[in-house]
């Protein structure tokens, strides 16, 4: 069962097309956006969080119409947006009580425990009394994530949630999604492919506002099938490789260069072919190497 | 509602946390300790009033500034931070967010107000006033401070949430200046552009003329009136909140949303526009009567006036007004006038005059002339002699069956009442008035029969002024004393009245005069001081016995060296506003002095050129109305200067017993002048009598010369020598 | 040097490329022109006081703001202060480029008043430049407490309002707004023969205002040196 079915929406502002046609059904769990810088995620995911409107198409989320029942979806959503900013005079608890109020939770008691549940969550019960201003930037990532989980929310929006969080605190946060993620619907946008490869089932890949790609994560890497390749050239021939193909990696082995390199054909240098990543799918998309 | 009690109270921890906006509370008190210390420097001459609502004003106007760019800081702070648009992902009705900010907002707001209406509570008790009159004061204090600061918030708002950028800050100077200035500056004169009327466009109520307070009758005339102008600033502001909810982020507001700011926005719209047209019609009916009295004296304006510079304007201006002063001799006197008056509130008066009249001409006539304002009605018009009478306008006209023989006198009753309420200055003042707590009827109003035809008000052609002319009150002198019993009865006059003949027994006036009669009424006190009766405000009772008892000592000065003999039997202080009164009325019968002008140092220099001014009228040039170097026929201008210094000085010395040489002291107008005072200066060595007796040599050779090349200092002084040794 | 002159260059570039830009260094030629034209003036003064007192420092205080706002805003200011450059001297060449847009557009208006009016005109201008400067020691605090261009911004509208309608607070001595006055312009004049008493304050008010400037300006120039960012 789809929890968000977008069909057909469009976006622009003034003469700059943001989003151009795009479908997209999303399932509960944890689903993936990904797409280069300006590829217009953030645009779909304002517009599913009910910050912006859209010029065409169709939004419904949990079965509610998103221009008509707004208000409906906005009980059902979390969201962090991409600069997360708090106001710095609050404590991080005050914050979050703040929060919760404006979510409606406006049982004190309640709020208490929900306040104290996420602190724990996001591991910020040792500064709950510090003011925001002297948290760092990690810390203020965390509290925006948080800030995003009151009320339980059952979709929940992320725009690069794990950008400024230091490694235990990344694998902290991605097990929480995972959890999460048996129940809700949740969105995550990221460049840290990683991210997504180990928590996401399902991804979708936007390029320049257009859907290229939506479907099982693991079904994004078997499309670059047959497209990868692994050349070993000599040192002196780097330059030629790099102007030749669009390169994914290189290595160093004694005096050989091993390059991985995107090739609808086989490459004219001696290549095999290799079973390609997640990063190679995308990569492979965003490239035009496969369609 | 809890949620709006939620983010309130959030939003009041942002507020109390922000270092920055404790800045106007502090300016506020700075302001006030500054006020108070400005205060001491004024002196205590003065009333608590008077300097309260002397800097009341600016302190509004710029905590209006400060308040409002808080407005807008609020709403702009969590935008331009962006997590005004993570707060819309949440739940938070459009209403309950801005709601929110808007309430504190006010909070902050009326903490000044408060801070502002405290300070003036302390204040005026330290004053001997009432507490029910504090409380009106601080009513009224209240009422235009935090009326001005709920509508320059909603402005905020609204500058905020329609100009989403650093310029939303700058809207609300431009809205405080394009609201306020205007009438800011309003001295009183409107100039073409600007319509009287749009300074009822303004975030309080500035209906007034440089101050609301106004002595003796205190803020009685702007306190309803402003009562009224607030509500409908409350009510617009709630208008302006509503608008703004209306129209920010509409795709968020719900069906529901939509129908109550609907509602409201109607509800408060007709209100806005029912207490705005209550409001405007109050004012305008006092503009309209003031062009339409304009109008009605129109014949007597000078219809060749062109205005020249400022310098040229002024000169003119003077010049016009004594041109013009009413002084035209008429054979007739009123001898004896029994006056019975009753007062009402609403400024309603009725009258019956029993007039004594005697022809002091050398010819029989069979016509005398009365003048009366045409504002009231002739009722009854009665004498034992056969007469008709008829009005003209101002004038009645009593035609005689049988002509009246030069010495003869006859006996009439007149019966006549009406409205008597008159404004100055585009409405924003009134000039005669009778009301519950006010009562002003100077003679000027013609508010009882004058004997020939009087102009009771002058009206000068102004092309640059809005209503194309300038009304002024006329001086009056009659050319005969009349003896005045005046019986006076009130109805819902509260106030005590006065004057300016003495009182006999409660409620009668019985005096001779040729100076006819005024009425005044308010918070006001009698006391007797140098033999002068004197009529002021309580609190001004101290100093002004301080201050007449200088007056008196100028005016005995005057009479002793100069055989003038211009001491008043009463003086009443009233509120700068009467100016125009006031300068036409300086009479040897009854004397009005300026409340903001009588109080603080240097009063000495004021009362020397107040009796200057008298003594002006007296007829003898003055130096400022011709020019330097001016034509061969005229004395020199130094020479007029310096026996103006003299004059001066002798009226001074009366006072301050201090010589020439150290009141000169700071005059420099060049060589010319320093080199003829050298002569003067030899002179002092004689003694400070003997140039006091100079001065009084100079005196009669003006009287004598006027403005001619005759005046020479140097020769008079010569002359005044020899006669001396002689 | 040279660096400086170029990054003069690329400012006013900037500048000029803006609608608002040149919006703003249009606006105060054609406020004149309209003054001068649709209003009727007794006295030169007043309308020489409107334009220099009164008009100017709006424009003043705009064009410093959003010199400012380029780098203080952004943020980059944090960057820039890491580069080579001393932190006062970074400060000290913005309000430089700032103060020769507004000087040179200035001077042109007192160019095209001169035909007008004659030398008083830049009797008048010199007569004025401590206030700008005060205005701007006032915007620069402004700047550097609040670390953005709104503090400036709010630091001089409120002398400006404080010029106008805190008039009867400041006193006589403290007027911001002078020339008005007929015998301030004869004093400009250096005319006499007349009591001119008051010559003294007209001096003196004008020392005082560069003297706070000074104050304020090396003031804020010390706190934006000193602290940490």
């Amino acid at each position: 069962m789809y929890t968000v079915k977008i069909e057909n929406v469009s976006k622009s502002y003034r003469k700059f097309q943001a989003l151009h046609h795009i479908d997209l059904q999303i399932e509960k769990g944890l689903y993936g956006l990904l797409g280069p810088n300006g590829a217009g995620k953030s645009t779909l995911m304002n517009i599913i969080s009910t910050i912006l409107t859209w010029d065409e198409g169709r939004i419904s989320v949990y079965g509610y119409d998103l221009k008509k029942d707004s208000h409906k979806v906005r009980e059902l959503l979390g969201y962090l947006p991409q600069h997360f900013q708090a106001p710095g005079q609050f404590t991080g608890e005050e914050f979050l009580h703040y929060v919760a109020s404006m979510k409606g939770m406006n049982n004190r008691q309640k709020r208490t425990i929900e306040v104290q549940r996420l602190l724990e969550q996001v591991n910020l019960t040792e500064h709950t009394h510090k003011k925001i201003k002297g948290y760092s930037g990690g810390m203020k990532r965390r509290l925006g994530i948080a800030q995003a989980l009151i009320g339980q929310p059952k979709l929940i929006i992320l725009d690069e949630p794990t950008a400024g969080l230091d490694p235990s605190e990344r694998i902290r946060f991605r097990n929480v999604m995972e959890r999460l993620g048996k129940e809700y619907t949740i969105i995550l946008s990221t460049h840290i492919l990683s991210d997504i490869e180990t928590s996401c089932e399902h991804v979708g890949v936007i390029n320049k506002g257009e859907l290229l790609y939506q479907g099982e994560t693991e079904k994004l890497a078997s499309l670059a099938e047959g497209t990868v390749w692994e050349i070993s050239v000599p040192i002196s021939h780097y330059d030629e490789v790099e102007q030749a193909y669009t390169v994914l990696s290189s290595r160093r082995e004694q005096e050989q260069m091993v390059f991985h390199v995107l090739s609808k054909a086989e490459p004219k240098h001696r290549a095999t072919c290799v079973k390609p990543t997640l990063e190679d799918g995308y990569m492979a998309l965003i490239n035009g190497v496969i369609t | 509602m809890k949620q709006l009690k939620n983010n309130f109270q959030y939003e009041w921890l942002l507020l109390i946390r922000n270092k920055f906006l404790a800045i106007p509370i502090v300016i506020n008190i700075i302001a006030w300790v500054y006020v108070l210390y400005e205060k001491s420097l004024l002196g205590s001459g003065t009333t608590v009033e008077n300097q309260f609502y002397t800097y009341f004003i600016w302190i509004l106007l710029l905590n209006l500034f400060l308040i409002g760019i808080i407005a807008v800081y609020i709403v702009n702070r969590d935008r331009d931070s962006k997590f005004e648009q993570l707060a819309m992902t949440y739940q938070v009705k459009n209403w309950q967010w801005l709601t929110g900010k808007w309430l504190i907002a006010q909070v902050y707001g009326q903490i000044l107000t408060v801070l502002t209406v405290m300070i003036q509570i302390i204040w005026f008790f330290t004053a001997p006033m009432t507490a029910a009159e504090v409380l009106k004061q601080s009513i009224y204090t209240f009422a235009q401070m935090g009326g001005a600061f709920l509508i320059i918030v909603s402005f905020g708002f609204l500058c905020a949430v329609l100009i989403p950028n650093i310029f939303s800050y700058l809207a609300i100077p431009a809205l405080i200046i394009v609201s306020v200035f205007l009438p800011f500056d309003y001295t009183g004169m409107a100039l073409e552009f600007d319509n009287p009327r749009l300074h009822l466009l303004t975030p309080f109520d500035f209906m007034f003329v440089g101050k609301p307070y106004e002595g003796i009758w205190g803020i009685e005339r702007v306190f309803q009136s402003t009562l009224i102008h607030q509500m409908a600033v409350i009510v617009i502001a709630i208008l302006v909140f509503a608008f703004i909810l209306f129209i920010f982020k509409r795709n968020r507001r719900s069906k529901g949303e939509k129908q109550l700011l609907l509602a409201l926005l109607s509800i408060t719209t007709a209100m806005a526009i029912v207490i705005s047209f209550i409001r405007f019609t109050d004012y305008n009916q006092g503009f309209k009567q003031y062009v339409e009295t304009g109008n009605f004296y129109i014949d007597t304006l000078l219809s060749d006036y062109k205005r020249g510079t400022e310098e040229e304007y002024y000169e003119d201006i003077n010049k016009y007004y004594d041109e013009m002063q009413d002084d035209e001799h008429y054979d007739f006197s009123i001898e004896i006038s029994d006056l019975d008056i009753l007062l009402k509130e609403d400024h309603q008066l009725e009258a019956t005059n029993q007039l004594t009249i005697k022809n002091n001409g050398e010819e029989a006539a069979d016509e005398v002339l009365l003048t009366l304002n045409h504002q009231l009605n002739i009722t009854a018009c009665h004498s034992e002699r056969e007469l008709s009478c008829s009005a003209d306008g101002d004038f009645i006209t009593l035609t005689l069956a049988q002509p009246i023989q030069p010495n003869e006198e006859f006996e009439m009753k007149l019966t006549y009442g009406g409205e008597i309420l008159q404004y100055f200055d585009e409405g924003s003042g009134e000039s005669a008035f009778i009301d519950k707590r006010r009562v002003f009827l100077p003679k000027s109003a013609g508010w009882y029969p004058l004997i020939g035809k009087r102009t009771l008000f002058q009206v000068l052609e102004d092309e640059q002024l809005y209503v194309k002319f300038q009304i002024r009150n006329t001086r009056l002198v009659e050319d005969f004393p009349t003896q005045y019993n005046v019986s006076l009865q009130s109805e819902g006059v509260e106030v005590p009245l006065l004057m300016s003949i003495p009182k006999t027994e409660n409620g009668k006036f019985t005096g001779t005069t040729k100076h006819g009669l005024e009425l005044i009424g308010g918070n006001m006190v009698e006391q007797e001081v140098a033999g002068i009766r004197v009529i002021s405000h309580p609190q001004l009772q101290e100093s002004m016995s301080s201050i007449v008892n200088k007056y008196h000592q100028a005016w005995a000065g005057l009479k002793e060296w100069f055989d003038l003999d211009l001491m008043p039997k009463t003086i009443a202080v009233l509120p700068n506003n009467q100016y125009y009164n006031q300068v036409q009325n300086m009479t040897e019968d009854f004397y009005l002095l300026n409340e903001d002008t009588v109080y603080g140092e240097g009063i000495e220099e004021y009362i020397v050129n107040d009796l200057y001014l008298q003594v002006l009228r007296s007829g003898i040039p003055h130096p400022e109305t011709f020019s330097d170097g001016g034509s061969s026929e005229e004395a020199d201008f130094y020479d007029r200067i310096i026996f103006d210094e003299l004059f001066n000085w002798s009226i001074y010395y009366q006072m301050e017993k201090e010589s020439f040489t150290k009141y000169n002291t700071d005059q420099d107008w060049g060589t010319k002048y320093d080199q003829k005072i050298e002569r003067i200066k030899e002179m002092e060595k004689q003694g400070d009598e003997y140039l006091l007796a100079f001065t009084r040599y100079l005196y009669d050779a003006s009287n004598k010369l006027g403005n001619s090349k005759e005046f020479n200092i140097e020769r008079l002084a010569d002359a005044f020598e020899k006669e001396m040794k002689e | 040097m040279s660096g400086m002159f170029f990054r003069c260059r690329l400012f006013f570039k900037k500048w000029v490329s803006s609608i608002y830009g040149i919006a703003l260094l249009a606006a105060i030629p054609i406020a004149a022109i309209i003054l001068y034209h649709d209003f009727y003036y007794e006295e030169t003064g007043k309308l020489l006081s409107l334009i220099f007192e009164q008009l100017a420092p709006i424009w003043l205080i705009l064009i410093l703001q959003r010199y400012f706002s380029i780098e203080f805003d952004s943020g980059f200011f944090t960057q820039v202060v890491t580069y080579p450059i001393a932190r006062y001297k970074f400060l000290l060449e913005r309000f430089l480029f700032a103060c020769m847009l507004f000087f040179i557009m200035l001077g042109i208006i007192a160019l095209v008043l001169t035909s007008i009016f004659g030398a008083i005109i830049w009797k008048a201008f010199l007569y004025t430049l401590p206030l700008y400067f005060f205005y701007s020691a006032v915007m620069l605090i402004g700047l550097v407490i609040s670390k953005r261009s709104l503090g400036a911004l709010l630091g001089g509208i409120f002398l400006f309002l404080l010029s106008f309608i805190g008039a009867p607070l400041l006193g006589q001595a403290l007027q911001m707004i002078m020339l008005k006055y007929g015998s301030v312009i004869y004093f400009l004049e250096g005319k006499t023969g007349y009591a001119f008493a008051d010559n003294d304050l007209y001096y003196y008010n004008r020392l005082m205002y560069m003297g706070f400037g000074i104050i304020l300006f090396i003031l804020a120039l010390i706190k934006f040196q000193r602290k940490p960012v």
